[in-house]
């Protein structure tokens, strides 16, 4: 019998930055149709492991498998990626960004980033230049939700974004991401993400210290995982 | 994919060009129409002043668009723009490549238009016999025929040109792999190797063509023959680093990058 390929394998997992080690022996599996939440403090090695599960770093020792295989062209097509950071030229209008999108990933719906400029109140002929900088977010991540890929990952999606928005983008995340996908979020707002996930994964000094059901882990605690979070990471070095 | 991917990065690249280009164009027309039309003094100051400025506009975008194409190779590759570049359904080699191509082909037409400036500004319809004169005096060291020494000539440049690009995109990928030092001394070595090879190509035809062998004792005397085979021997040598320079850079790339 064939057995099932998890989406995400991380097998002994090591980064370093010349001395530093960023991440430490990570062995992780993440399956299909889960909403993950990847917590942790500043510094503590979310960044590094999204990085690398994106090909946008090599890995010090271990390897990184999506769907048995290691990231490349086929594991580009199923992941969409938002990153902490801005990415998109700024000489671009909005529309000229979506359409550019379309054009390199054949799993991308005109029809959903259509929905979603009007729901994220985006101005398709404006220029990204002249756009704020939570506009320009808003922006990425209607690129990133407009695609039916199969795994979604999200780093940091609220860092510029007030307060009262973010529950409208969570939201947004869930309406609009994939039935059979997976979803990745790597935060330290865990309060205003927690409803929504499935699985926790707390991260910290670079190694995973909890992998577990989001719920059963309440259970056992008897407390919210913002209350489990700050218990565990309080005064830790 | 790789058609689209030249695209952008052209648009990239040819950003600023046409406004120094476009600056350029309009002193050439001064220049021009001064030169042609006004008598007086003035206006043999204005022409001579626009003339420079003309010169001045076309070197500098075509400066400015080998140097853009630099530098977007680097902002695409390892800055801000790189976390899309990356995360694209492309290999690594359809990536370098798009920025190779559109490094080339931007030159080029970097190139034309600077050449086109420079009609406008030197006249050169109306003077285009003293052009042909000059070209098929200039021809006469590769043996008198101007097409050869028009093609050889091209062919030379841009091979020069492909390998400094190579050995440019080489410091920014070993820059991000190893240390400063190492990164430069390594692309630095290369160049140097690669002007050795050339030399040393010359030097081995030369102990079997005295001819040429006549450029290691004196460069005053170097005939047609000699003049056309140190061209062939530059376009195939220049020819070959670019290959082989790319070759390397792509493998590099392969490897994996590691993004700040």
């Amino acid at each position: 019998m064939k057995t099932k390929l998890p989406l995400v394998e991380l097998k002994n997992l090591t980064k370093n930055y010349d001395k530093k080690i960023a991440l430490k022996n990570v062995n992780l599996k993440l399956e299909n149709q889960k909403i993950y939440g990847l917590l942790g403090k500043n510094g503590s090695g979310k960044t590094t492991l999204i990085k690398l599960i994106n090909d946008l770093l090599t890995p010090s020792e271990g390897e990184v498998l999506i769907k048995g295989k290691k990231p490349g062209i086929e594991s580009k097509k199923i992941v969409s990626y938002l990153p902490e950071r801005t990415y998109l030229d700024k000489s671009l209008t909005v529309k000229t960004a979506i359409k550019e999108f379309a054009d390199f990933y054949p799993d991308f719906s005109f029809k959903k980033a259509k929905k979603l400029l009007t729901q994220l109140e985006l101005d398709e002929n404006q220029k990204i230049l002249k756009m704020s900088k939570g506009m320009q977010e808003k922006l990425q991540l209607l690129l990133v939700m407009s695609r039916r890929a199969e795994l979604y990952i999200l780093d940091e999606p609220f860092s510029g974004v007030d307060p009262a928005t973010r529950d409208d983008i969570l939201d947004l995340i869930l309406e609009n991401f994939e039935e059979n996908s997976s979803l990745v979020i790597s935060t330290h707002l865990i309060s205003d993400v927690e409803r929504i996930l499935d699985e926790v994964i707390f991260i910290k000094n670079g190694e995973i210290v909890e992998f577990s059901n989001a719920e059963k882990l309440r259970e056992k605690e008897n407390a919210s995982i913002d209350e489990i979070f700050r218990r565990r990471f309080k005064n830790a070095k | 994919m790789l058609n689209k991917l030249i695209k952008i990065d052209l648009r990239s690249t040819l950003k600023i060009a046409p406004i120094l280009f476009g600056i350029g164009f309009f002193f050439a027309l001064v220049s021009f129409f001064f030169s042609k039309f006004g008598d007086s003094t003035i206006a043999e100051v204005i022409a001579d002043i626009s003339k420079n400025f003309a010169l001045s506009f076309a070197i500098s975008g075509f400066i400015n668009v080998v140097t853009r194409a630099i530098g977007v190779f680097w902002k695409k590759l390892y800055s801000d723009e790189s976390y899309l570049t990356h995360t694209l359904p492309l290999s690594k080699k359809t990536i370098y490549l798009s920025k190779t191509l559109a490094t080339i082909y931007s030159s080029l037409i970097a190139l034309f238009v600077a050449f086109i400036i420079l009609v406008v500004n030197y006249n050169l319809f109306e003077n285009f016999d003293a052009l042909k004169n000059f070209i098929e005096a200039t021809a006469g060291v590769t043996g008198g025929n101007v097409v050869e020494f028009l093609v050889l000539i091209i062919l030379v440049f841009f091979f020069e040109m492909t390998t400094l690009i190579s050995v440019a995109f080489c410091v920014i990928i070993l820059r991000h792999s190893t240390t400063n030092l190492k990164a430069t001394l390594l692309s630095a070595g290369s160049y140097l190797a690669i002007q050795a090879i050339f030399l040393l190509s010359l030097f081995l035809i030369g102990l079997f063509n005295p001819e040429v062998m006549e450029l290691f004792k004196n460069s005053d005397s170097v005939s047609a023959d000699s003049m056309k085979i140190i061209f062939y021997t530059a376009i195939i040598v220049y020819g070959l680093a670019t290959v082989v320079m790319n070759c390397r850079n792509i493998k590099l790339l392969e490897k994996g990058v590691n993004v700040a």
